[in-house]
């Protein structure tokens, strides 16, 4: 008789938990956490103890004392009692119960992903009719006991992390001390979970629970490389802008001098828009050796115009596209790419690229 | 240069030094083009059918009328009047 009555107390607590954490808010889960982690911590020291049946009983006196902490689960556990005590009349009641609690477990089993947390608190509360069944005949205590492992198979499966945390807070101690590094603590829960089956097939779930966890974390590290990866190349795209802006400055002077040379070409001959002079000149910087004749530096001064005008309206063109007044060097290297006629720009005009690409393009070569 | 911009348009020193640099360019292309196909018929003068084959081959042929009409005119200025013909004579 004895053993019988201390055996049904274990699976109390954990429905009272349960209960606790089903019933609150979001804010309040953290609150409920620690009082889960006190409550985790009673249950460590008990099952040191209860190698002899005298040992047992003053053992679940202190867990109640314990649980007496929290006001919603002392009212709760004050019922239960009032259910134990109850006349052979109510146990009557307690049989028509018990379909209630199959219709549930079905419900949870065919939406074990899509379950939100609003059908979650709803299967926590048949639990405890389930519990109160163990009271009448030997033969009802069986069944009991399977329809309670089934209901927290169903809370396991939840999408949400944080649920997930509570989860694991109700099951039995030896699992959380798995979790903890010390090898000593280890050996203890290895044992306890040989005696009973039902507490051997709880364990296995929570050892997948950490290694999602540990994933978690891996994939949080991602983020920040990548982050860092785009802050060095915005300061890699900062870099060359300068160095063409020192070009520009060293350039500035020779430029004025072409501007007024072209200047005083124009006043003279009234129709080129190039000096003559200069044309041959490049002409002879070519080849030394050849004499171009006035028509064709003439030719050559002609084409140069049109050249000059195309190329502009074609970059042009591109800085519209970018809804922009003034003509910029992209708007030109553009230009050079998109036309095959222009291709021997493209030594002259490339288009900018980063430090770093062109890095990895020289070694590339080299190798 | 500025034609093809807007009155409001601008363009940027970077764009003018790259155009610039282009337009050299284009010019030495042209003459390389023309000087190699001297250096083939072993001569040592670039004329004015020279400059148009090479515009011709190197992609340029919109520009071969306009210039034909050019040229026609810049000859017919050379014969018109001596103060032409002394500038030219002086460059």
């Amino acid at each position: 008789m004895a053993g019988k009555k201390t055996t049904p107390a274990k699976p109390a607590p954990s429905s009272t938990q349960r209960n606790g954490s089903a019933v609150p808010g979001s804010k309040s889960r953290p609150k409920q956490a620690s009082e889960e982690a006190a409550a985790a911590s009673a249950k460590a020291q008990s099952p040191s103890k209860p190698r002899k049946i005298t040992k047992e009983k003053p053992a679940a006196a202190k867990k109640k004392r314990e649980k007496t902490e929290p006001q919603e689960g002392g009212k709760r556990r004050k019922q239960q009692v009032l259910a134990d005590a109850a006349t052979p009349s109510k146990k009557r009641k307690k049989g028509g119960e018990g379909p209630e609690p199959k219709e549930a477990t079905p419900a949870k089993k065919h939406k074990p992903a899509g379950t939100p947390p609003k059908k979650q608190k709803a299967p926590s509360k048949p639990a405890t009719p389930a519990k109160k069944q163990q009271s009448p005949g030997k033969a009802e205590k069986l069944t009991p006991k399977k329809k309670q492992q089934s209901p927290g198979k169903a809370e396991k499966p939840t999408p949400k992390k944080k649920q997930q945390s509570p989860g694991k807070a109700e099951k039995p101690t030896p699992k959380k001390k798995q979790q903890s590094p010390g090898k000593a603590e280890k050996a203890a829960p290895k044992k306890q979970q040989q005696q009973p089956a039902g507490k051997a097939r709880k364990p296995a779930a929570a050892a997948t629970s950490p290694t999602k966890k540990k994933q978690a974390k891996r994939e949080k590290p991602t983020p920040t490389k990548r982050k860092r990866g785009d802050d060095e190349q915005a300061k890699e795209a900062k870099s060359p802008k300068r160095a063409p802006a020192d070009g520009a400055a060293r350039a500035s002077t020779p430029v004025k001098k072409k501007l007024k040379d072209q200047k005083a070409a124009a006043a003279n001959m009234g129709v080129c828009s190039f000096s003559m002079a200069r044309v041959r000149q490049l002409m002879r910087a070519e080849d030394p050796t050849i004499r171009p004749s006035s028509e064709a530096v003439f030719l050559i001064n002609k084409a140069s115009e049109f050249f000059l005008g195309k190329f502009a309206e074609d970059a042009y063109h591109n800085a519209a596209k970018d809804r922009k007044k003034s003509i910029i060097y992209d708007n030109l290297s553009t230009a050079v790419s998109s036309q095959k006629t222009l291709k021997f720009l493209s030594d002259f005009v490339p288009q900018r690229v980063a430090a770093e690409d062109a890095l990895k393009a020289m070694t590339s070569n080299n190798s | 240069m500025r034609r093809a911009v807007t009155e409001n348009g601008k363009i940027a020193r970077d764009a003018r030094e790259s155009i610039q640099e282009c337009v050299s360019e284009f010019i030495s292309f042209i003459t390389s083009e023309a000087s190699d196909k001297c250096v083939k018929e072993r001569r040592k003068t670039i004329n004015d059918d020279d400059i148009i084959w090479s515009l011709g081959t190197l992609g340029f042929e919109e520009y071969v009328e306009p210039l034909k009409i050019y040229l026609n005119n810049y000859q017919e200025g050379d014969i018109k009047g001596s103060k032409s013909s002394d500038q030219n004579g002086k460059k």
